[in-house]
């Protein structure tokens, strides 16, 4: 589904933020890019997304140059990032229901309302501007937004962040569902636990380097936190 | 999907404080704009009245001298001198229509016959409120959507960068369209129930153009300050915008207009009021002295000229003739060098939107100085017409003295003053009660290289804010 080679960024100051990564997400996989602040995890997902052009490398999406066609590309990706705020002065309702329709969705009412109803946020907030929500309230809402795309390919740039255990939990398995409707997942984290209770594969970033890939049953049986952490600590070889 | 974007821009404004409280203020300044405007015009119609009976008490006082000197009854009309057209006229013009109905050509004064009415007026409201506005609606415009994380989402949902950056404009647009549009009808409308009649000598869709043209214009001047807010929404830090926007809206609306008209006055000089004045004067004395040195006779003490002089002969009324002739070159002279300053300076600060707004308005409701050169060549002619009717009445007047002459410095006023026998029938003429209308078509003319100069200065920001896009981090 995405497919990316020796994808590179250099900024106009010269420095390095990503240097010749490649990888690939198939279909009803989830890719966790893990990796520290500054590891170039969220670069290289502004560059899947278009946000940012790359230096040089390919971003191959669904079989489409991304690069060459982002309009057509982007029907294809649902994104969210770490710190969604949402159009304040609308309620959790319009915002969802103007991004559906952005999306070229339609729902009904009741549907819309619902989809907020089964992300646990309170009834009495439906209809409230998203200005009173809490940072997790409006993670949640914008997991919803990313999620009512239908989009085949998901990318989560730090989707846990303020979320709390619950709905962290719900929405890992909400990840889960989409995995098994054969939906590719691509996300950023540096929570380790949750990197690995939900991979199929990690990619482990370093400095704009992707340094290490793992398949699920490379690390499943592992302490992902040591062979981490023994890693950056320069402690391994490269895979 | 623009489309879609757009209403949610659209409904995002109706929703959000700043939109709602600026555009209260605005309305609320259309409706004051109409209710001043009203006491206003009817204070200087007071004034204007006031002014016109201490003017014909004063010209009574002359004939009661005329009579007791000539032995006659005669008939008298101050003709105003041409410089007295001659006015400088700075600050804020005045509203929609400008102007009192009713001239006094033998008042001596411009402000006299462009009495200002409209304290409140559109130029301020839409010039200075209205723009400061549009920059602060604009300045944010999507670095919020950046810090918000919502222009990501837009972007990955199929918008691409420039379809944002249009919506916000054209939702700014429609937001200001609908404002003025809104706040000109209620203050022609508050105006209008309080009995103030803006026709004056229009036809209604004369009026109804002019208003249209108004509107047009201040659209093209706010867009400017939409795309200024827009260009600064793309910097990097949305502290330095809100900085830099009101830097250039007093860049705009303040410093340029008065910086250029200060350093202009400092490159192109011309003499002062106080030493025009003194040189008039002189050219009145030396004429006159000359007329002195010919026909009176000091050791005599035999003044043709001097003194009350001996009117039936003509002479003093020849001298006071040919010294007003000099005096009136001087005066022209050095008005032509005012009037050539105020249009130089005025170009000067055309670069500054405001000033093009300003000059714009100043066509269309017919002030300032192009309508003041109308008025100069109108008068003149009503002038030269009256004139030419009392020699003729004069010469046909078998008991005239055929004499003109001029109560010179009695009180203030210079100029050339008939005496004729027969009273003048047809007084009422002398007020000139009908403007000379610019008709809208010349209008036109006139505000369309200013407003090709306002939307090249669009195109310009347009093309500065366009480039800045492209390398716009969304990230």
């Amino acid at each position: 589904m995405l497919k990316i080679d020796k994808l590179t960024k250099r900024y106009e100051d010269r420095s390095l933020a990503l240097d010749s990564v490649s990888l690939e997400v198939r279909r009803g996989e989830i890719y966790v890019l893990l990796g520290a602040n500054g590891a170039g995890k969220s670069t290289a997902i502004n560059l899947i997304c278009g946000f940012i052009p790359p230096t040089s490398g390919d971003i191959i999406i669904a079989g489409v140059d991304a690069i060459k066609e982002p309009l057509k590309t982007r029907a294809s990706i649902a994104y969210l990032s770490e710190d969604v705020k949402l159009y304040e002065q609308f309620t959790g309702y319009e915002n969802l229901k103007f991004f559906a329709e952005l999306a070229g969705k339609k729902y009904s009412r009741a549907e819309l309302e619902n989809m907020l109803r089964d992300i646990s946020l309170q009834e009495k907030y439906i209809h409230k501007p998203v200005s009173f929500y809490s940072k997790g309230m409006r993670q949640k809402t914008g997991i919803t937004i990313a999620v009512i795309k239908d989009a085949d390919l998901i990318i989560l740039d730090e989707p846990f962040s303020g979320l709390d255990p619950k709905a962290a939990h719900e929405f890992q398995n909400l990840l889960v569902k989409l995995r098994d409707d054969n939906k590719a997942i691509l996300m950023s984290t540096h929570n380790i636990f949750k990197a690995k209770e939900l991979a199929d594969t990690i990619g482990i970033m370093k400095d704009g380097h992707l340094v290490m890939q793992l398949a699920k049953k490379e690390f499943e049986y592992e302490n992902l936190e040591t062979i981490y952490l023994d890693y950056m600590d320069g402690k391994s070889s490269s895979n | 999907m623009f489309k879609l974007n757009l209403i949610k821009d659209l409904k995002l404004m109706s929703k959000e404080l700043k939109f709602k409280m600026f555009s209260g203020i605005i309305l609320l300044l259309f409706v004051l704009s109409g209710i001043a405007s009203v006491y206003s015009y009817e204070n200087s119609m007071k004034e204007f009245n006031n002014s016109y009976l201490s003017q014909k008490k004063l010209d009574e006082g002359v004939l009661d001298k005329a009579d007791r000197m000539l032995g006659h009854n005669v008939n008298y009309f101050r003709i105003p001198s041409k410089f007295n057209l001659i006015s400088e006229k700075r600050g804020f013009p005045n509203g929609l229509r400008s102007r009192l109905v009713v001239d006094d050509i033998s008042s001596s004064g411009f402000d006299n016959h462009t009495t200002n009415y409209f304290v409140l007026n559109w130029l301020f409201i839409i010039g200075v409120i209205c723009s400061f506005s549009a920059l602060v609606f604009s300045y944010n415009a999507l670095s919020k959507e950046k810090k918000d994380g919502t222009l990501k989402l837009k972007l990955v949902a199929g918008l691409t960068r420039h379809n944002v950056l249009y919506s916000k404009y054209i939702a700014n647009m429609i937001f200001f369209a609908i404002t003025i549009l809104l706040g000109m009808i209620l203050s022609i409308l508050v105006s209008a129930i309080m009995g103030f009649s803006f026709l004056s000598n229009l036809t209604l869709w004369g009026f109804i153009s002019l208003i249209i043209l108004v509107f047009v214009i201040s659209l093209v001047y706010i867009s400017v300050f939409i795309w200024t807010g827009l260009f600064l929404s793309l910097l990097k830090n949305e502290r330095n915008g809100i900085i830099l926007a009101l830097t250039c809206w007093l860049l705009i609306i303040v410093i340029i207009p008065n910086l250029t008209w200060i350093v202009g006055k400092g490159f192109y000089k011309v003499p002062s009021n106080s030493e025009m004045d003194s040189q008039a004067s002189l050219a009145w004395n030396e004429e006159f002295n000359l007329w002195c040195s010919k026909y009176d006779n000091p050791e005599t003490m035999e003044n043709k000229v001097g003194g009350d002089g001996y009117l039936a002969e003509g002479y003093r009324s020849g001298a006071v003739q040919a010294s007003d002739e000099k005096m009136s070159q001087v005066q022209t002279e050095i008005g032509k060098q005012h009037l050539a300053q105020i249009e130089f300076l005025e170009k000067l600060s055309c670069i500054s939107p405001y000033s093009q707004l300003d000059k714009l308005f100043q066509l269309l409701v017919e002030q300032g100085l192009t309508t003041l050169k109308v008025e100069m060549k109108s008068l003149v002619q009503h002038r030269n017409r009256i004139e030419e009717t009392l020699k003729s009445l004069d010469a046909g007047d078998e008991e005239s003295l055929h004499l003109w002459y001029s109560w010179a410095g009695d009180d203030g006023s210079y100029g050339l003053n008939p005496f004729t026998t027969k009273p003048y029938t047809d007084k009422d003429n002398f007020i000139l009660t009908k403007h000379l209308e610019i008709p809208n078509r010349d209008k036109l003319k006139q505000t369309t290289p200013i407003v090709i100069i306002m939307l090249l200065m669009n195109c310009l920001i347009v093309i500065i804010t366009l480039f800045k896009l492209k390398r716009y981090d969304v990230r």
